[in-house]
């Protein structure tokens, strides 16, 4: 997916593995989270990629690996060329400041202890980003706009007096604040109502259109990822299944989890009933990947539909379909 | 994990917003209050006392021998708490050693915080062999009976002061903190607002103090006064038997030579009763500060405790007077839900989470009940079931199944109601099961407790009940922690339709489901439908999987219903503006539409507007909105609305009025 004579991409992902448990001292075998997990992110068009998947999919482990809160078991997590382990102080300062985040429950990302006041505070007095007070209250003044907020309403409050909207929306102003190059948005509407919803999505586009920021958007919901994400990666069990332009995966799905996947999604239309019905086949299969030690087939061979015996022998390597789109499946092997 | 967490719906949101969020006043618990007084009150003594008495009488030993106190027989104004064997004054060595038996329980309890304290954040903190190392040789120290070592190593050390008795306690005082502060990080660690620290360049030594450290202040306050009185336990107990300082006057030495001059058996009671008296208040002071912090700490003690006083009050209530509504007798009812008002009675005000709520559910059909978090409709659930937890209460209405209302009945009757006729399919399954049970166990204790039957009958019915919602018969054996989300929810429906209710109540039975898994399970339900003829309430925010499931649709709004109808027409052609919004905000995966921005909630729930609930954000909105609130009226064939749009009278009634 390199484009040759371009700039290093901001994030490059290098065959990374991330690898619980299962030391020296444990009987277990490691529980294999991510597993040779690669992807490019480019600065420029600011887009939006989405990571999708189920829980068990390791898309909240790849948060934290870009987030650096883990390191990966194996494999390279770049920044603008640069592996996150190696990062000096300076980059490491930089890294910090340009790779944010928002997340999933807008309760809980407040000190409770706090006015929000005090989360904006904390970033401004480590990024230095403000010479005086004066500026340092109109940058916070200008986040909150791009939010529609104004800070005499918010500022002096402590969190549990704002609404769950408002709370959200101070996070992204919090993350935008420090004009970052990349937002990982792990679930950022899928604990928030249908109004509140569509005006977080509504801000990560106007971010994305009007400020260049890129997105990687984790989530197990597949309609707002159609809704507003430009690339696509769906987990299964760690693997990538499927990778392309969001429309073309969600319009037409190659791989057989991620056509069930689709599938599954309740049809908003009482007329349009969903079809036959469906069976897993030895449900609890989903949970026992790592029960008899690490398959070395295809993760989804047990419910897999179409089923064959070469994927019982290795896990199918990615697969280009059309342009961008390929997808780890022995099927649309030519 | 992203879909597993449980969003704070409804209006019993208080749970989540008490205790730390409200730090107006947390400290001001009486409990607290109290057991800091009487331990000030001590210190006092010991503090203030050099000044107005000669505590060197003492040491001097100067006075008349075994004098009782001043208003006893014999006792002399110059020894108001009179005197011992050696003619020392009884109330100089209590001014002396009152403090220095606070000191010993004070320095130990904060040495082994600090102790602790550095050890927990490691261990929290850092994690990996550290926490191992540390975590063993705290639990390991733990398991160590302590007076005994204490006693060995104080007769191997000559203590000459107060301090080295409190380093030597200090070995005892830091393993509960250690544990406590590791806990503690582990736990906060993991908080979003920790994370977000971390993000915002804080150091670990910053996340540490400042964003960690104030939000279990109140866990380490109670692990301190609980240290503290330990401590003083300990030092007594060492004092008593001789081991401590012996120059330094105690009241554990104070006991000491009582006992080893035969004050007990010679009736020198005033020389033994008064220190063991000071310990006592002084217990009792620091008990009352420690479950006070407690209290503080957990705001839910609180409110359990004030739980009985609710119930009782809820049992005065009035008896309520049937309210006749069009909904009902037209067509034979299941379940009928008559005029319901739920209150919060929270401390910041009255919260009103169902205002005047009426529906039936027809005979085996399924009844969504969708809104967003916070508007009710768990309450309206849990109301049906009568289990609304306090600070809520029923203040009026009917819940009625077959002609009964259930509001009136006794707490066996309703019992009895429960399970039979009215049955729970539970938010998050993975949680209502009992982990150490195996499933057979379970599903039998919730039929035997109905019925009687015999053992064979009972596991044929058993596994009857698993193959109804297509679970194999090996899960009989199995534990919860064996089964996939999906199936432990598929085992709580099988319980739910054991003893053939019904109503079946589905609160949000999918929410904390992957989506493949969501749909065999919601198939599940249908399936169960169809083949009992069963009744169900389907509370929900999904609308996609309510246009799936359910025959009739209820919308609620901040409290109250303000649409009913068949799901075709309510999806076909929703005549409230708020299903209007709920409808067309639902993210298609069929074509790309621009989103429909609006604000939330946006009243507060203690205060509701007159008129129309939905009018600050209707688009629609006329003056009539805003002073009369629209009843739910039947607009279309089976179709019923709370709105003025679809009143051609609207204009001629409000100037009516004002004629």
């Amino acid at each position: 997916m390199t484009q040759p004579g371009k700039a290093e991409p901001l994030l490059r992902i290098r065959d990374a593995t991330m690898e619980f448990g299962g030391g020296f001292l444990s009987s277990q075998p490691p529980l294999v989270a991510l597993d040779s997990f690669s992807l490019d992110l480019h600065e420029s068009p600011a887009q939006i990629t989405t990571i999708a998947g189920e829980s068990g999919s390791g898309k909240t482990t790849l948060a934290n690996l870009v987030l650096g809160f883990i390191s990966p078991t194996q494999g390279q997590i770049l920044y603008k060329g640069v592996d996150l382990s190696q990062l000096d102080r300076k980059q490491r300062l930089t890294y910090r400041q340009e790779v944010q985040a928002i997340f999933q429950d807008p309760y809980d990302v407040f000190n409770p202890f706090f006015r929000i006041q005090h989360t904006f505070n904390l970033v401004m007095r480590h990024f230095a980003l403000a010479q005086d007070k004066l500026e340092r209250r109109e940058l916070i003044e200008d986040a909150l706009n791009v939010v529609g907020l104004r800070g005499d309403e918010i500022l002096e409050k402590y969190p549990h007096q704002l609404s769950g909207g408002q709370r959200q929306r101070v996070m992204v102003a919090r993350a935008y604040l420090l004009r970052p190059r990349l937002i990982v948005a792990d679930e950022p509407v899928s604990a928030v109502d249908a109004s509140l919803r569509a005006m977080i999505l509504d801000i990560m586009l106007r971010l994305r259109d009007e400020h260049g920021i890129s997105f990687l958007y984790i989530t197990h919901d597949l309609s707002t990822a159609y809704q507003i994400g430009d690339n696509m990666i769906v987990l299964f069990q760690g693997i990538t299944a499927e990778t392309g332009d969001t429309g073309q995966i969600i319009q037409n799905p190659q791989h057989p989890y991620v056509q069930e996947l689709i599938n599954s999604i309740p049809v908003p239309d009482p007329k349009i009933k969903w079809d036959t019905d469906i069976r897993l086949p030895a449900e609890e299969t989903m949970r026992s990947q790592n029960a008899e030690g690490a398959p070395r087939g295809c993760r989804f061979y047990q419910r897999c539909p179409h089923r064959m015996d070469i994927c019982l022998e290795n896990q199918p390597p990615l697969i280009p379909v059309e342009g961008q789109h390929a997808v780890a499946c022995y099927l649309y092997e030519s | 994990m992203a879909v597993g967490q449980r969003t704070p719906d409804d209006a019993s949101a208080p749970a989540q917003g008490w205790g730390l969020n409200t730090w107006d006043s947390p400290w001001l618990n009486f409990k607290f209050l109290l057991g800091a007084g009487i331990v000030l009150l001590i210190l006092l003594f010991g503090l203030v006392g050099p000044f107005f008495w000669d505590t060197d009488l003492a040491y001097t030993g100067a006075g008349p021998l075994n004098k009782p106190p001043v208003w006893a027989e014999g006792g002399l104004p110059e020894h108001p708490l009179g005197t011992e064997s050696n003619g020392r004054d009884m109330l100089a060595q209590l001014i002396l050693a009152t403090p220095s038996s606070l000191k010993v329980g004070f320095l130990a309890a904060i040495i082994g915080m600090g102790i602790g304290m550095a050890l927990g954040s490691v261990a929290g903190y850092v994690g990996g062999w550290w926490d191992h190392v540390i975590r063993t040789l705290s639990d390991s120290a733990v398991t160590i009976p302590a007076l005994v070592v204490l006693v060995v190593i104080a007769s191997y050390v000559q203590m000459t002061d107060t301090t080295a008795m409190a380093l030597i306690l200090a070995l005892f005082a830091w393993p509960g903190p250690t544990r406590l502060v590791r806990s503690q990080v582990l736990t906060l660690r993991e908080r979003s607002y920790v994370r977000m620290a971390h993000l915002s360049g804080a150091s670990a030594l910053e996340i540490m103090f400042v964003e960690m450290l104030p939000n279990m202040l109140p866990w380490l306050a109670a692990s301190l006064t609980g240290g503290i009185s330990a401590a003083i336990l300990g030092a007594t107990g060492l004092e008593v038997l001789g081991l401590g300082p012996t120059r330094v006057p105690s009241l554990g030495l104070i006991i000491n030579q009582a006992t080893t001059n035969a004050a007990l058996v010679r009736g020198l009671v005033w020389w033994w009763l008064p220190p063991i008296i000071i310990l006592m208040v002084i217990f009792v002071g620091f008990f009352l500060m420690t479950i006070g912090l407690d209290e503080i700490a957990n705001p839910r003690i609180r409110q359990f405790s004030s739980t009985r006083r609710e119930r009782t009050a809820a049992g005065e209530l009035p008896p309520v007077e049937p309210v006749e509504d069009g909904t009902a007798g037209e067509e034979e009812a299941a379940l009928e839900v008559d005029d319901l008002h739920v209150h919060y009675f929270t401390p910041r005000g009255e919260v009103i989470a169902a205002n005047g709520v009426n529906f039936s559910v027809r005979k085996g059909e399924i009844l969504g009940l969708v809104g967003e978090s916070g508007c009710g409709k768990t309450t309206v659930a849990m109301a049906i079931l009568q289990v609304v937890q306090p600070p809520g209460r029923i203040v009026q209405g009917a819940v009625r199944i077959e002609e009964r209302d259930l509001v009136s009945l006794s707490g066996r009757d309703l019992r009895r109601v429960r399970w039979r006729d009215l049955a729970l399919v539970p938010q998050g399954a993975m949680n209502s099961l009992n982990p150490v049970t195996p499933i057979r166990e379970q599903m039998a204790d919730a039929i035997l407790a109905h019925e009687n039957i015999g053992r064979a009958e009972l596991e044929q019915r058993i596994l009857n009940l698993l193959n109804d919602v297509g679970l194999p018969e090996r899960v009989i054996d199995m534990f919860p922690h064996e089964l996939s989300g999906g199936m432990k929810q598929r085992v709580c429906i099988a319980m739910s339709i054991a003893l053939n209710p019904q109503v079946i109540i589905a609160d949000e039975p999918t929410s904390a489901l992957d989506v493949v898994v969501q749909r065999v399970v919601a198939q599940t339900l249908l399936e169960v439908k169809e083949r009992l003829g069963v009744s169900m309430v389907m509370i929900g925010h999904d609308m996609g999987l309510q246009a799936q499931l359910v025959d009739r649709i209820a919308v609620m709004y901040a409290g109250n219903l303000v649409e009913v109808a068949p799901v075709e027409s309510a999806f076909a052609e929703p005549l409230h503006p708020y299903t209007q919004l709920l409808i067309e905000s639902i993210p298609s995966i069929r074509e790309r539409k621009p989103l429909n921005v609006t604000e939330g909630l946006t009243h507060d729930l203690r205060d509701p507007p007159p008129g129309c609930i939905f009018q600050f954000r209707c688009k629609h909105v006329e003056r009539i909105c805003r002073e009369r609130r629209p009843e739910l009226v039947e607009r279309d064939d089976d179709h019923l609305v709370a709105c003025w749009l679809y009143e051609p009278e609207r204009h001629s009634l409000i100037e009516l009025e004002e004629a």
